[in-house]
């Protein structure tokens, strides 16, 4: 159990016997009110977000999570599969527990696996990752306002908006928190 | 804040120095100009007004021959603003520093801040709305102020008619019916009434409240316990709060002056700070604070009147375009 007021961004916390990621927080003291913790959730089991305040007094009762390595191996749509790096047993995490994240993992890579209560529930990436451009439209003629974007996609099926130099087989770095390109990385 | 050179040398941090500058000239050439009469009052004091849910500073008084004496610094000027009023000042303002201790971190806090109140004289919270719009228009506001009542907030953004849900049962039941809430309605019938209200305000009014212009949200339930009087027949208290870019920025009150009814809710938060314990956010000092009948002796009784309590960080935030408190303070406690 911890204090409303110890909740912190990246926490699992339990409602109603479901772990909820804390994907925002922010304390608040409404006027001549307590203070209050004000967070944005995300359900770690089916995805579903919702807004919650909780008394920065009140108890609240913290997810037991563990780390796990895993492979990512494919998508098969509705999942993403993968291998344990040690025991090779294979899980699945449905598709939309991740959601936007799904996009952002490479077939092969290793990623460190949240789970609970031996049902994996999300998959950390790492803040920027670099990807290989498979779709890039040539640049419009005569487009040559400073700043001008346009999108690509990369081999996961991520679109990504790039200045108008990126071409296919490109190899670019991404900022996973926010989808936007950093910079053209070099061999 | 002043010095930090990752923000680009002294030069910008002046100049946002000299915009406040501006504005505190236009706050108070505005009010002097509606009459209201500057005034100063302490920032420390024995017996502030017992507020259950602020935690203050304190400090020790060290008499050269008496015993030492337990001070507070206060959190709003209230206290000494209403003695005056009651002494007959007719309609006063002060610009000071406030002092809250605990109070949440963040964009929007500092445990130092410099406060604005001004007090009309045979006024009521309508009267203040008035006079804040005209302030706001003076200062440069060119957008049209929204005015919502609370009800009307909660019935666009949750559904729920509040008029209908002033008791626990009744809101814990609106919660769940509408997915409001995370929490088991075990949880839910634990939390008061008014923990209910803010919970559910802070989640799913506030957030919503519109950022292009000033919102004035009037009739707070009465149920909340503050020194606003009720307005005569309805479950709603002579209140409003003013957000800015969807940040509280002013409390106003339609302030209470019956006597008894004052010393009640002095008493109510005077019990309850007594039994305040809880280790998160630290203890207040143990015991709370004396009161003092402040405003309640005749002759010297508060007027009718309304008061404004407005933070002044916040609103140079709006005016000067800044996201964060400490872009608009010198000095802030939190780097």
């Amino acid at each position: 159990m911890i204090k409303g007021g110890a909740i912190e961004k990246g926490m699992y916390i339990l409602f109603k016997g479901d772990p909820y990621l804390v994907a925002e927080r922010e304390f608040v003291n409404p006027g001549k009110g307590a203070a209050f913790t004000r967070c944005k959730l995300k359900n770690a089991k089916n995805g579903s977000v919702l807004k919650e305040t909780i008394k920065t007094s009140d108890n609240v009762e913290v997810a037991d999570v563990f780390d796990r390595d895993g492979q990512f191996m494919y998508v098969d749509g509705s999942s993403y599969h993968f291998m344990d790096a040690e025991t090779y047993d294979q899980f699945e995490i449905p598709g939309d527990v991740l959601a936007e994240t799904g996009k952002y993992l490479k077939e092969g890579d290793q990623y460190r696996i949240i789970m609970w209560d031996s049902t994996p529930i999300d998959v950390i990436i790492p803040m920027k990752v670099v990807y290989t451009v498979t779709d890039a439209p040539d640049a419009v003629k005569g487009d040559t306002v400073t700043g001008a974007t346009k999108t690509v996609v990369v081999e996961t099926g991520l679109s990504v908006q790039v200045p108008i130099f990126i071409k296919t087989g490109d190899k670019i770095r991404v900022n996973t928190e926010s989808g936007d390109y950093v910079e053209r990385v070099n061999d | 804040m002043l010095f930090d050179a990752t923000l680009g040398g002294y030069n910008r941090e002046m100049e946002e120095l000299r915009r406040r500058a501006r504005l505190l000239r236009e706050i108070r050439r505005f009010l002097d100009n509606r009459g209201y009469l500057e005034v100063e009052t302490p920032q420390v004091c024995a017996t502030p007004i017992p507020e259950a849910h602020l935690h203050l500073f304190s400090t020790t008084f060290l008499h050269p021959r008496e015993a030492q004496q337990q001070l507070y610094l206060l959190p709003s000027p209230e206290y000494y603003l209403k003695k005056l009023l009651a002494a007959g000042s007719g309609s006063i303002y002060e610009i000071t520093h406030s002092f809250r201790n605990a109070e949440s971190v963040g964009p929007h806090h500092n445990p130092e801040f410099t406060m604005l109140e001004y007090y009309t004289v045979d006024a009521h919270s309508g009267d203040s709305l008035e006079v804040t719009r005209d302030l706001l228009s003076a200062l440069g506001e060119t957008a049209e102020p929204l005015v919502m009542t609370m009800a009307q907030c909660w019935q666009r953004w949750t559904g729920i008619d509040l008029e209908n849900v002033l008791e626990a049962p009744a809101l814990v039941e609106a919660i769940i019916a509408r997915g409001l809430s995370a929490s088991s309605r075990h949880e839910l019938a634990r939390c008061s009434w008014e923990d209910l209200f803010q919970r559910t305000f802070l989640s799913h009014v506030e957030p919503n409240l519109p950022r292009d212009r000033p919102v004035f949200v009037t009739h707070y339930p009465a149920a909340i316990a503050t020194l606003a009087r009720g307005v005569p027949g309805t479950p709603w208290a002579d209140r409003w709060e003013l957000y800015l870019d969807g940040v509280e920025v002013a409390n106003c009150y339609g302030e209470e002056t019956d006597p008894q009814v004052i010393l009640r809710f002095m008493e109510e938060q005077h019990g309850l700070l007594q039994r305040r314990g809880d280790p998160e956010p630290p203890s207040p000092p143990s015991p709370p604070p004396p009161m003092d009948p402040l405003f309640l002796q005749p002759p010297n009784v508060l007027p009718r009147c309304s008061g404004v309590a407005l933070g002044v960080d916040r609103l140079c935030m709006h005016f000067l375009g800044e996201q964060t408190i400490n872009r608009v303070i010198s000095f802030p406690f939190f780097r």
